[in-house]
This record gives structure tokens, C-alpha cells and sequence, in this order.
């Protein structure tokens, strides 16, 4: 058997996604800074840098199954994987995704595509590795909630305005200091520079809109399954957070603590130092509010 | 180790632990949980003056009408004194008066825990409310197998959601230390 660190290496599919459209990103507005160096005009550049976020959209999903190693798998290879997601869209209404399975032991999942009809579901086979089926079944129901919710149209309606936030600034900045800037050395330096810092910026406001949405795939989701339990079972899996509750007896841990100074809960004290989730706390707290008042 | 006597008699901090009874109803909403009846007072055992603190709280239960006990001793040295009564209200305020006895002889350090035992209908079972009287919490333990040291950590942060409101919990979920083999 495999051993399963997933704690440390948890980021690694994100990090994956991240640094691809991040490489992408930076090409696409070295491309433009540099037309727009030759002297490319305002509008054409729009409608470039418009046309490069519809194509990102369009071919989302082939992107990010290449860069995540996903690949999609038939009802005879994964027959429970298939029974779960067959089940929840029936209940949700919506078609069947597309289903692949990445070969690796991090616990994850994610689900893309351009729209309802040609998405997506993605888990990782550490993922159904630790979860039980009503556990897998929760993750799941997010992921098609994202479907549901058009999420992957949203955030590029997002990056497009926000590159045309970026266009605006990049033109204010050029009309400020007059095109002489252009003939000198240090302007496409420095109109690089600060496209970098807009993108940035508006990184940062795209990802606070996707953490919202998270929220919300997470309160869908647990609507269409009927437990949200479930889902913060899960999420308390994926986390590491299950493993913080203690399995040892209190007697043998009083014992312990009246022959040592340091109390015999320093390893846990560390791990809090360093896996700081708030988000997932926070989240597996809002789902158990959400069962709470089920009941 | 070192026993404390403490001179002026600081009782417990009974009012959290009065609070179950309130919490209760709300589980039995919610859950459809039942106490059991059984409930108890774990106590680490010690020499000398201690047994006599051990002679005053069973002579208290003896003297209680309402209530039936029986001591039992584990492979840890703890000494449980389980108590079997038809309401809860019963059950919280002797095993407050057995504590206090305790602490009265200065046997504070020397508590684990007072453990309430509820059959929930509508989940898998026998759940348990354990209180610190240390820390003057609860933290809810549900135990699938009594010695299989697997817990349903989902019904326990149900409970936890359920009764957060009204009855002083124990946030750090890394402090929820179960006791296997609770022997009621």
C-alpha cells in the first residue's frame, strides 16, 4: 500500500492549475504589451485579449485535464464513480459529465468544462482511496453544483473584465506619460511591470469571487445530497482536520501528561502551526450549522 | 504527586455542568437522543485520605433515594462510581455533589470526567457527553465499536452543532479525547 502524505502535498494539483494559467496569462499580456510596443491600437488589443479569454474558455477543459493528468474513464473502469454520478444528476437535473480520474494518491477533485452539456468531473483515486461512497458522493454533489452554477463561465466573464480593467489602466498610464516613453528602452519594462501588478490584483479579486462560490457549491451541493454532514466529513478527510480528533484514550493521556512537563499534545500544537485552513474549517462549520438545522 | 488541600472549599463550577439538563431537550428534539439513566464519575484512585473521600460519596448515594451506583475500578486505576437514575436532573446534581466531595478534599487534579450516556433514534446509537471538570466543558464521543477506537466524529460535530448554543463546549476538537470502554 501506498503511504498517504497528502497533507504536505495537498496543493499540488491547484499549483498545477494555478502555474498553467498563470505561464498563459503572462504570455498572453507579453504578447499584448507587445503589440501594443509596436503600436497596435487600443480596440484591436481589447478584442485580442477578449478573443485569447474565450479561447482559454473554450478549451478550459482540455487544458486543464492536460494539465492535471485526468483522464476520462468509461462505466466498466470505474462502475462506482459512474453509480454516484449517475444518481446526482438524475436528482439534479442535469446531463451526465464527463467522468476521469487522476492517478494520484492527494485527495482532490474538480470539475470544468464550457457549460452543462460538455463538462467535466474530475477525482483523484486518493480521493475515492479515503472516502467512503457517502463521503465521495458529497464531494461530488459540490463539484456538480459548480457545474450547475455555470462557475467556470463565471470566472471568465471575471478575467475578461478584469483584463479590460487592465487595458484601461495601461492606456491611462501611456496617456499620462505621453508616447515619447515608447521610444525609450524602459517603457515596455515597465508597462510589463504594471500589467503584471493589475493582473495580479485582479488575481486576487478573482480568487476572493471563487471562494465565494465555493460557499455556495458547498450549500448546493449539500442541498442536492440532503446531508451536508457528508461533505464536511469529507472535507475534514481532504483537510486533515479528522486526524486532529484524538483516537487516544484520556486516561492514557493524563498519565502521560502528570510524567511530562510539556504536555503530551505538543505534536498537535505543531501541526496547528502549520496547516492553517481556516477556509475548510470555516466551510465544514457552515455545513454542520446546515445540518444542524436539518434536524 | 503532590495532593492539595485546599482550605476554603472551592466548589465546582456547577452551573455548566447544570446546563446538560437544558441541552438535553434539545437533543432529544433534534436527535431523538435518551439518556440512558447511566451516568458516572471517573476518578483517579490514591492512597490514604482518598478513600475516605470514596466512603463519603457512597455514603451520599446510599443516602439518595432516587439513585442506584455501583463502583467498578479499571485496568487504568480509575475508579468509576456509575450511577442508574430515572432523570437526568438526577443524575447531574449527584454527580456534581459526588465531585464536589472530591474537591473538597482536595482531590481536584485527581477528576477525569463526569460521562452521561444518551441513546440517539435517529443516528447510530449510544452517543456520550463527556465533562471536563477541569476545563468546565463538554465534548460530545460517539464510539462505533466500544473497544475498536474508530469514533463517528460526524455524529459528534452534529451534537456539537446542535447544542453549542446552549451548553459550554470544548472548542479544540484536538482535546476530545475518547474513553474507550465506558462500561455502561
Amino acid at each position: 500500500m501506498q503511504k498517504y502524505e497528502w497533507k504536505k502535498r495537498d496543493i499540488g494539483i491547484t499549483m498545477r492549475l494555478m502555474l498553467c494559467f498563470t505561464v498563459l496569462a503572462i504570455l498572453y499580456l507579453i504578447f499584448l504589451s507587445v503589440l501594443a510596443y509596436v503600436g497596435v491600437g487600443m480596440i484591436p488589443l481589447i478584442f485580442l485579449g477578449v478573443f485569447f479569454i474565450i479561447m482559454q474558455y473554450l478549451l478550459s477543459d482540455r487544458i486543464v485535464l492536460w494539465s492535471t493528468g485526468a483522464k476520462i474513464v468509461s462505466e466498466h473502469e470505474y462502475p462506482r464513480l459512474h453509480a454516484i454520478v449517475d444518481r446526482l444528476v438524475a436528482r439534479a437535473g442535469l446531463p451526465k459529465p464527463r467522468v476521469a480520474v487522476m492517478h494520484t494518491s492527494v485527495p482532490n477533485a474538480f470539475a470544468t468544462g464550457k457549460g452543462r452539456r460538455s463538462s467535466v468531473v474530475a477525482v483523484t483515486t486518493g480521493l475515492m482511496h479515503i472516502l467512503n461512497d457517502e463521503e465521495l458522493e458529497g464531494v461530488i454533489a459540490h463539484e456538480l453544483a459548480h457545474i450547475k452554477n455555470r462557475d467556470v463561465l463565471a470566472i471568465t466573464l471575471a478575467s475578461i473584465f478584469s483584463t479590460i480593467a487592465w487595458y484601461m489602466m495601461h492606456y491611462g498610464w501611456y496617456g499620462a506619460y505621453g508616447y515619447r516613453s515608447r521610444d525609450q528602452a524602459g517603457g515596455l519594462i515597465l508597462a510589463i511591470i504594471i500589467a503584471a501588478i493589475t493582473w495580479f490584483v485582479s488575481f486576487l479579486i478573482i480568487r476572493a469571487i471563487s471562494r465565494y462560490r465555493e460557499y455556495i457549491a458547498d450549500r448546493d451541493g449539500a442541498l442536492l445530497t440532503g446531508r451536508p454532514s457528508r461533505l464536511a466529513s469529507a472535507l475534514m478527510k481532504i483537510s486533515g482536520t479528522m486526524n486532529r480528533i484524538p483516537s487516544r484514550d484520556l486516561r492514557e493521556v493524563e498519565s502521560m501528561n502528570a510524567f511530562f512537563i510539556i504536555p503530551a499534545l505538543s505534536g498537535d500544537t505543531l501541526s496547528r502551526l502549520f496547516s492553517t485552513h481556516p477556509p475548510v474549517e470555516e466551510r465544514i462549520r457552515r455545513l454542520m450549522e446546515m445540518e444542524a438545522s436539518m434536524h | 504527586m503532590i495532593f492539595r488541600r485546599r482550605a476554603r472549599g472551592s466548589r465546582s463550577d456547577g452551573t455548566s455542568l447544570f446546563a446538560l439538563t437544558q441541552a438535553y431537550i434539545t437533543l432529544d428534539v433534534k436527535l431523538g437522543a435518551r439518556f440512558t439513566g447511566n451516568a458516572a464519575l471517573c476518578v483517579k484512585e490514591a492512597a490514604g485520605v482518598f478513600n475516605f473521600a470514596v466512603d463519603d460519596a457512597r455514603g451520599f448515594l446510599d443516602a439518595s433515594n432516587d439513585i442506584s451506583h455501583r463502583v467498578e475500578r479499571d485496568k487504568y486505576g480509575y475508579i468509576w462510581f456509575i450511577l442508574s437514575a430515572d432523570m437526568l436532573e438526577g443524575a447531574v446534581a449527584a454527580l456534581d455533589a459526588i465531585a464536589d466531595t472530591f474537591i473538597e478534599y482536595g482531590f481536584r487534579e485527581q477528576i477525569l470526567a463526569s460521562v452521561f450516556a444518551f441513546n440517539a433514534e435517529k443516528r447510530r446509537g449510544r452517543f456520550y457527553l463527556i465533562y471536563s471538570h477541569r476545563s468546565n466543558r463538554f465534548y460530545p464521543f460517539a464510539p462505533l465499536s466500544s473497544a475498536g477506537g474508530v469514533r463517528d466524529v460526524e455524529s459528534e460535530l452534529l451534537i456539537y452543532s446542535l447544542v453549542k448554543d446552549e451548553l459550554a463546549l470544548e472548542h479544540d476538537k484536538a482535546k476530545w479525547y475518547p474513553i474507550w470502554g465506558i462500561p455502561f
